[in-house]
């Protein structure tokens, strides 16, 4: 892992769990895993509740780092493995007993729906109603511009398969925008 | 431009300016937290199992001396009770739906065969030296 940009704690500092590398590390990694608990359903108070989970399982896991991997693509490893777990409690618990569209889908808040513009908002209800790994194949690729060999490491998986998961994403994103647009047009 | 890189850079200007979700606590606060609550959690599981090993010790112990003063008793009581002892263990036999019940000796081996199998469970337990501590972090 590269340490060289300022202000980033070096791997020792983050092994050690000293507090001020792992503010940074939260900082730093917010929004990826905000925004994973985003792409599997989650909002409000569970969302908050599941990435504190997952950064405490972090925190849990800093000695063992090694470095071999990059950061990001680490946190996001024990970050989805940490989520998908704490999702799979919450739908028992709760989700289980709703119905399928009761359930919140996560999407952006009502003040950023009105700022965005038509053609961003439809892309956005089309990501979200993508599957759980396309969704956050595409994000990861389009939003914050990963490769596709980080991709693969983040999800541990081959990169032939993050290749197929972004053409079948992009696939069905295309028909699910097609769709929104002629049903746009009708209305 | 293909239809391709068009339909790619519209979909990279769109999500790029998509809000990321907002979170209403201190993460890095509450995460340094519960990390550190399981981490007193498990060193606190880690005390009771190694007091647990010595407690299977004693135990397996405890039964080996129960069956070495039964063995050793019992010949001598058959001597000492006479015709009265034998009286009464005909009287149980007759009683015993399940023979095997009231057979001393199968009872008696399969003590043994449990403490033995505590003691086996215990060297072996103990032989691996200190508890491992339970790492939660790799669980999840």
């Amino acid at each position: 892992m590269s340490e060289t940009e300022q202000g980033t704690p070096d791997l020792e500092r983050l092994r050690r769990r000293d507090a001020g590398a792992f503010t940074w590390l939260v900082n730093e990694h917010r929004a990826l895993v905000l925004s994973l608990g985003r792409s599997l359903g989650l909002s409000g108070a569970d969302l908050d509740d599941a990435a504190a989970e997952a950064f405490a399982a972090v925190y849990g896991a800093l000695p063992g780092f090694e470095g071999r991997s990059q950061l990001r693509t680490w946190v996001y490893r024990i970050a989805h493995r940490t989520m998908v777990k704490h999702r799979r409690g919450l739908k028992r618990k709760r989700l289980g007993a709703l119905p399928e569209e009761m359930a919140d889908p996560g999407g952006p808040s009502p003040a950023a729906e009105a700022a965005a513009s038509e053609e961003q908002r439809r892309i956005w209800a089309a990501v979200d109603r993508l599957g759980q790994r396309e969704a956050a194949a595409i994000e990861l690729h389009y939003q914050r511009g990963w490769s596709v060999e980080e991709i693969a490491d983040a999800m541990e998986c081959p990169t032939g398969t993050v290749k197929t998961l972004l053409f079948r994403g992009r696939e069905r994103l295309r028909e699910l925008l097609s769709d929104m647009e002629r049903s746009h047009d009708r209305a | 431009m293909t239809e391709h890189d068009e339909f790619e850079d519209r979909l990279r200007r769109a999500l790029r300016d998509r809000p990321e979700p907002e979170s209403g606590i201190n993460l890095a606060a509450e995460a340094m937290r519960r990390g550190r609550e399981r981490e007193a959690a498990a060193l606190r599981w880690a005390r009771w199992r190694r007091r647990g090993r010595w407690l299977n010790v004693a135990a397996a112990i405890l039964i080996i001396g129960i069956l070495a003063v039964a063995l050793w008793r019992s010949p001598a009581q058959e001597t000492a009770a006479g015709s009265a002892e034998v009286a009464w263990a005909d009287e149980t036999e007759e009683m015993a739906e399940t023979e095997w019940l009231s057979d001393e000796g199968a009872m008696l081996e399969i003590c043994g065969v449990l403490a033995l199998g505590m003691l086996l469970f215990s060297a072996v337990e103990l032989s691996l030296g200190e508890p491992r501590r339970w790492d939660w972090a790799l669980a999840n």
